[in-house]
């Protein structure tokens, strides 16, 4: 059912645009014969003359042009032909724009992404340069020494006289420590 | 009272509201010495203050920074992104933010959080900002703040398919379309001495369309020029499909445009036409253009 619509659907396209390039095809130029309607040659008339002229006449008016007439009502019947074709061209191009337009915006989203994956593969090593760079023995003697000088902080805070003198003690020992390392 | 007595007053409310510095300074001059130098209680004590002396740059949303300094502490603290402008969108008011960058959960026996370096994640959700200068601050586990480092801030980007319907496209009329055919329309723009009201798009960001009747005794010619300004950051990306022309066999031509401006935000586009008689014409262009996520171009 479906497809036989299909069919007469395209019957029917077949038909008006073939009754619209009939209508639209121009009738040869007279000759001689019975006086007929009024006729505007263009050849004659300069481009303003031409369309100033044309814009006057009833839709019946005959054109001529090359040896060929048509009436402007036949005229005008071809320009929304043209006019209809390129509306049908230019919808398949906006659909084309549209899927092109996705495919591009998906590659430059890529691209973005890529390009912060690789900023920060950059970072991360550098991140774990710096660590290889306190995993040397001279760092890891200064991370001890910051470890126990924190510690000997805390347990300062709450020492008895007795303790006291001991912390003070083992922080000369780490303050000549580091002394000794350069700080 | 005697002065004996006042002085002993003193001490005792300095040991009463300052303990750690008071212990620290009356009986550990050693300790006080160490704790001097160390990232680890100098920060507590206040002789070491944090202070940022490097950083990436530029940062960017989902990007990853190194933070190197002093004294940020032992324990971890806390990384502000300060000074972030955010675009206006619709009625919405500008406005300055400060976001708190993640610090990674390290690994067995490490942190991503050291006394002297730091790794902080942008997160990955911030939009409506275009690129600027902003500053990255510190604050330790004891609330000390370290200097504002300046670094540049490079927005998340998007991409967007320019419709000629778009504020950013100016507007055509009779000085920037090509008027000598017997339908001209540009964009949005039909001559209205051609009866008007009609639009055959062939492109989505400009595009010409011109019909010569039949028994037109000359070829029609003209130009149209577009005009295209993009703002806040946005600048044109490329044209995805190219520049195209549709035209009858054998009859008319349009030249232009010339030098698409690739990383620019403005440009003038011009096409020169001709057609011969019963002869339609139509160009145009779709471009794209890429800029800050949430930030209007136009």
């Amino acid at each position: 059912m479906f497809a036989m619509l299909r069919i007469a659907s395209f019957t029917s396209v077949v038909l008006v645009l073939g009754l619209l390039a009939h209508t639209a095809s121009p009738p040869p130029a007279e000759s001689g014969g019975a006086p007929g309607p009024q006729v505007l040659r263009a050849d004659q008339l300069t481009k303003q003359q031409f369309r100033q002229q044309l814009k006057a006449l009833p839709d019946s008016a005959v054109i001529e042009s090359k040896g060929q007439r048509m009436t402007k009502g036949q005229i005008r019947a071809l320009a929304a032909q043209k006019g209809a074709a390129a509306q049908a061209k230019a919808r398949a191009a906006a659909s084309q724009a549209q899927a092109r337009f996705a495919a591009h915006r998906a590659q430059f989203l890529q691209q973005e992404q890529a390009k912060l994956q690789a900023d920060n593969a950059k970072t991360m090593a550098e991140f774990g340069r710096l660590r290889q760079a306190r995993a040397t023995p001279q760092a890891r003697q200064l991370d001890a020494i910051e470890q126990e000088a924190a510690q000997l902080f805390q347990r300062s805070q709450r020492a008895s006289p007795a303790e006291r003198a001991q912390i003070e003690q083992r922080a000369a020992q780490l303050l000549q420590q580091l002394q000794q390392l350069g700080r | 009272m005697k002065k004996h007595q006042i002085a002993y007053l003193i001490v005792l409310a300095l040991l009463v509201l300052a303990p750690v510095q008071a212990e620290a300074t009356s009986h550990y001059s050693s300790l006080t010495k160490l704790c001097a130098k160390s990232l680890t209680c100098g920060p507590v004590l206040g002789t070491i203050l944090p202070k940022i002396a490097q950083a990436d740059s530029p940062i960017t949303p989902g990007g990853y920074v190194v933070i190197q300094g002093s004294g940020f502490g032992q324990q971890r603290g806390e990384l502000y992104l300060t000074g972030l402008w955010e675009h206006p969108v619709g009625d919405s008011l500008a406005a300055v933010k400060s976001v708190k960058l993640t610090v990674p959960i390290g690994g067995e026996g490490w942190d991503f959080w050291q006394p002297g370096f730091v790794l902080g994640f942008v997160p990955d959700s911030i939009t409506q900002v275009g690129d600027q200068p902003v500053k990255l601050r510190i604050k330790t586990k004891d609330n000390k703040w370290s200097n504002e480092y300046p670094v540049n801030f490079r927005a998340t980007r998007e991409v967007k398919l320019l419709p000629y319907t778009d504020p950013a496209v100016k507007p055509m009329g009779p000085d920037t379309c090509g008027t000598d055919s017997n339908f001209d329309v540009c964009n949005n723009w039909g001559d209205p001495d051609d009866g008007g009201g009609f639009y055959y798009s062939c492109g989505q960001t400009f595009f010409g369309y011109h019909y010569n009747v039949w028994a037109a005794p000359e070829n029609d010619t003209g130009i149209d020029t577009f005009e295209i300004t993009l703002k806040n950051g946005w600048v044109f990306d490329s044209m995805p499909m190219p520049w195209m022309v549709n035209v009858d066999p054998g009859q008319g031509l349009a030249v232009g445009p010339s030098g698409f401006p690739q990383g620019k935000k403005y440009w003038k586009p011009q096409v020169q036409w001709t057609v011969t008689a019963n002869d339609s014409l139509c160009h145009g262009a779709d471009i794209s253009v890429a800029g800050p996520i949430g930030v209007p171009w136009k």
